[in-house]
């Protein structure tokens, strides 16, 4: 964190105060109410009082992911992450969600690669009800072997209806693996591997709690109708007594190194249609240059009037569909091609434009037209992504957690629109060897040679 | 902050594995001890505490909805929601797959999508450059009722917005060369959907349920879109797209007078036509139930769709059913979830519906269970519609049914474009003007007696429909038990028929075991 954080800093100075920046849109984001506040357990509180309709929002983000992972537990802080919903010391099994449904209420929480999030929207009437759950959790998790085997088993499950038996996806998790190879904690899926779930030992799950669930390693965050100062105090009585632990930081590795690039062919018995990822390896997310690689996937293809949806799509059509986009991760981060092909075509065809397309940006950049199409879309995105009380509450924990300051999300949008079209040159130049390319293809059908690894 | 882009792969699931949801089964056991609930040091257990109680529920009174109507016919509703700078604007076309042509299933469909493929001005890739480069978001598509081309902008761009909206919905070219490209982007659609359990088990179970009625329909096919012709878009277009067919809804940061010039400015000219009328065919009115396997060798899952015919959305008994329903499979804390997933652990998740449809729309249950619990699963089923169907709710069950529909109701209203879904609900059923002023009410209204006797009369496990996709083999014989079972390939081949072996004592259809 505290290197990307540097890095956060150097853009800061890099790209505030180039240029005048268009003013109405952010208008919308600089006008949000937002209060930081921490507890001395060192439970980080964000609060963004909005009172359009009568709900809440209430997010906790916990600092792990299955970055934090050890080799031969992949999978496990998903796996932890269900046993959240198995009950607490006040909490029956099955009640946290009942709890929140039974009073108008919805909640859920995701793992990803780099954090893991619980959230639930209430009538505002039920604020403390939501604090009161997390809090529980966060104290007192009830761990037993008959729950645990529960959870295990239906993780195993989920893989098989999630991943083994759909089309395509397997494919998802082969292309990190393949391009981030020795780097283990972007390499691995965070689903994990089917062995290390049958091998996940009962202990471990204490000691994933003892780790990394302590007040010091998350954020609270709250959005909606709600009084901070009123909130503040429910906080401090539900949260404040919940006792701090030493957590270890993130022992990043070494960035994933690669020489020259890899190719790799599989089959799915599920797809239909033949298909392809290119992946390129890029710098972590809200680094400078991240911001005009995502735009450059913009101008590549977002939305049907982008390039490569023009050319494969509609003039070619050679592709069902394609998909040009960064994954945002803390760490080192991918920008990745992702296209179905149209029946009848090959992949190479399709991957031949997409490069030819990179050269042609790298040599002559985009238009004008292009650059300032791709701003205005982010400009929208930022105002219509946080329209929801959940939607903010989200993005502010993720900023607090990830780059220490909430407020920072009411800047972000000056970082896009400061890219200026020489910046995406640059980096189209800069980051699409061949020696820092990945490709995997995927063939509909059965491996012919299916006995082989 | 890159979310948008991955928005039209969603469904290959690119995004997919980035996120895990929590929300996953559990396997039975009986209320276990925690054994080791406390993370630091050894304090004795404290007594548990109490969930707090919620504070004094807070009034929200929703925005009015400003009406007005141009000469030809066609309605503008505006709402006023200026939290943002956002406005979004969907005109409804009040024709869709119910007025499809019984020769060209989907027609309404292809219909929306070749409106975005060109205008009579210029072709869809410059309506898509000039859209995209506001910012803004334009799509058309079509359901059972209506056909839909909405655009959400940033307020500053209103008035473009609403060129682009009305050029595209009123001058589509309907250019032969994009209609080729499309028919052969459907045609490959098509074959990739025909993989995936899920859409058989849903395209077999509407069309058994509703036979040649309309609603028989959820897409279109293979033999449609290679018929299809210009002139069939053409006609279609030229009778539903007009003013008396249309109406308009734009919510977000707007003023109604502005609203209205504008969309005299850009619909007046549209012709007044007239209010398409469907001719709803009548669907089958099945006695008994008929159990349908659709046989999908490998499947390592069945998808259970199990239902019967029940009710028109605009139907005052919709309310108390929907509150029956919400007891019986509306939500994770209802009885299908927390039997089927919670305790039994048959399936990720068991959920049923009552569909909105302006004619008679289908009550639906439905799950997907690992292979070996079919027959489980489809028992559980029955116990549960058998007893929604005879016995009142439990007090304290009806009371959190009611509380759930109608507290969570401020969360379908926070943003315009939820606020725009609620008015073209109301114009599309037919539903009074105050009616969501009052929906809370309603709900809270509605007594044990009323959810049951509603739920007698609508959910008949009697005379169900049971669709399950899946490796017959495996179970398709022994749901006999149920009812008369015939087994089918998915492309409606027969291949089995099982007679029906239910236990005929006492003519209680499925065997009843202990409920929990």
């Amino acid at each position: 964190m505290g290197t990307a954080l540097g890095v956060l800093v150097a853009a800061a100075t890099l790209f505030l105060g180039s240029k005048a920046i268009a003013e109405q849109n952010t208008a919308a984001l600089s006008n949000l109410q937002v209060t930081r506040a921490s507890l001395e357990n060192g439970l980080r509180v964000v609060m963004n009082q909005d009172d359009t309709v009568p709900t809440v929002a209430v997010s906790v983000y916990y600092d792990v992911g299955s970055r934090n992972e050890v080799e031969g537990g992949s999978g496990f802080a998903h796996l932890f992450e269900h046993m959240m919903f198995q009950g607490s010391a006040n909490v029956g099994k099955g009640e946290h969600f009942s709890l929140i449904i039974n009073r108008g209420g919805s909640a859920n929480g995701t793992t990803s690669n780099d954090r893991t999030n619980y959230y639930q929207t209430l009538p505002s009437n039920e604020l403390a009800l939501g604090l009161w759950l997390e809090a529980d959790r966060m104290r007192s998790l009830a761990i037993t072997q008959e729950n645990f085997e529960n959870q295990r088993m239906t993780v195993m499950e989920e893989r098989r209806q999630r991943i083994d038996n759909q089309p395509y996806i397997p494919s998802m998790l082969r292309i990190n693996e393949l391009a981030y190879g020795e780097y283990w904690p972007y390499a691995h899926s965070t689903i994990g591997d089917m062995q290390d779930l049958i091998d996940a030992p009962l202990g471990a799950v204490q000691e994933f709690f003892d780790t990394f669930y302590a007040p010091n390693n998350a954020v609270l965050s709250i959005s909606g109708d709600f009084d901070a100062e009123d909130a503040m105090q429910v906080v401090q009585k539900y949260f404040g007594d919940i006792p701090a632990r030493a957590t270890p930081t993130f022992a990043e590795p070494a960035p994933p190194a690669q020489a020259s690039e890899r190719t790799e062919t599989m089959y799915d018995a599920n797809a239909t249609l033949p298909a392809f990822h290119i992946a390129y390896h890029i710098p972590p997310n809200r680094s400078p240059d991240h911001y005009a690689l995502e735009i450059l996937a913009l101008v590549l293809g977002d939305g049907e009037s982008s390039r490569l949806y023009q050319s494969l799509v509609k003039k070619k059509e050679i592709c069902q569909d394609v998909a040009i986009g960064t994954d945002d991760r803390r760490g080192p981060d991918l920008f990745s091609a992702w296209a179905v092909m149209a029946s009848g075509h090959a992949p190479k065809e399709a991957q031949d434009t997409i490069l030819a397309e990179l050269a042609a940006i790298a040599d002559k950049g985009v238009t004008d037209r292009e650059l300032e199409k791709a701003k205005n879309r982010i400009r929208a995105a930022f105002v219509f992504g946080l329209q929801s009380n959940m939607a903010r509450s989200q993005r502010l924990a993720e900023f607090e957690l990830y780059w220490d300051d909430a407020n920072l999300l009411k800047l972000e949008l000056d970082y896009y629109l400061a890219v200026s079209a020489e910046d995406i040159k640059r980096v189209a130049g800069t980051y699409f060897e061949a020696s820092n390319r990945t490709v995997l293809n995927v063939l509909p059908g059965a491996d012919p040679a299916s006995e082989e690894k | 902050m890159m979310t948008w882009h991955r928005f039209r792969l969603a469904g290959v699931g690119l995004s997919a594995l980035l996120l895990l949801a929590a929300c996953a089964g559990s396997k039975a056991g009986s209320s276990p001890e925690p054994q080791s609930a406390m993370s630091a040091k050894g304090e004795a257990q404290p007594e548990p505490q109490a969930p707090p109680a919620p504070s004094e529920a807070k009034d929200m009174s929703l925005p009015p909805v400003h009406v007005t109507e141009l000469n030809n016919g066609l309605q503008v509703n505006s709402i006023v929601a200026n939290q943002l700078p956002v406005v979004y604007a969907t005109l409804v076309i009040r024709s869709g797959g119910e007025s499809d042509p019984a020769k060209l299933p989907g027609l309404s469909g292809l219909v929306a999508q070749m409106l975005k493929e060109g205008t009579t001005k210029r072709s869809g890739a410059k309506v898509a450059e000039e859209i995209e480069f506001l910012g803004a978001d334009l799509w058309a598509s079509s359901d059972e009722e209506n056909t839909y081309v909405g655009v959400r902008a940033l307020t500053e761009q209103f008035d473009l917005a609403m060129g682009i909206l009305a050029e595209v919905a009123g001058t589509p070219a309907f250019s032969v060369k994009e209609l080729e490209k499309l028919k052969r982007r459907e045609l490959d659609r098509l074959a990739l959907s025909e993989r995936e359990p899920r859409y058989i088990a849903r395209r077999t179970f509407y069309r058994q349920l509703y036979g040649k009625h309309p609603y028989g329909t959820v897409d279109t096919d293979a033999r449609a879109v290679k018929r299809v012709r210009r002139t069939d878009l053409q006609r279609w277009h030229r009778e539903h797209f007009v003013g008396k067919n249309a109406f308009l809804v734009v919510a977000g940061d707007v003023d109604p007078e502005r609203v209205s010039e504008a969309a005299q400015k850009t619909f007046g000219s549209w012709n007044p036509g007239k209010r398409a009328v469907p001719t709803y065919v009548d669907p089958p009115r099945p006695s008994d139930r008929y159990i349908l396997v659709v046989d999908r060798p490998g499947s390592v899952q069945s998808v259970i769709y199990l239902g019967n015919l029940a009710i028109a959305r605009a139907n005052r008994e919709w309310i108390p059913l929907m509150v029956a329903n919400q007891v019986l499979g509306g939500s994770a804390a209802s009885r299908l979830f927390m039997d089927l997933r919670e305790k039994r652990s048959l399936t990720y998740g068991a959920y049923s519906a009552i569909s909105e449809r302006v004619d008679v729309g289908p009550f639906v249950a439905y799950a997907s269970v690992r292979t070996e619990v079919t027959n489980e699963a489809i028992g559980a089923f029955f116990e549960h519609l058998e007893r929604i169907n005879q016995e009142p709710a439990e007090p304290e069950e009806l009371l959190n049914a009611k509380r759930y529909l109608s507290d969570s109701f401020p969360l379908k209203v926070d943003t315009p474009g939820k606020l725009s879904e609620l008015v073209v609900e109301l114009r599309t059923f037919g539903l009074p003007d105050d009616y969501w002023d009052r929906y809370r009410q309603s709900i809270r209204k509605t007594s044990a007696s009323e959810a049951q006797y509603v739920a007698r009369n609508y959910i008949r496990p009697k005379d169900s429909l049971v669709v399950i996709v899946g490796q017959a083999a495996d179970f398709a014989q022994s749901l006999q038990q149920f009812g008369p079972v015939t087994v089918v390939s998915p492309d409606g081949e027969l291949k089995a028929r099982f007679e029906d072996k239910r236990p005929k004592a006492g003519n209680a259809g499925a065997q009843r075991g202990p409920i929990h």
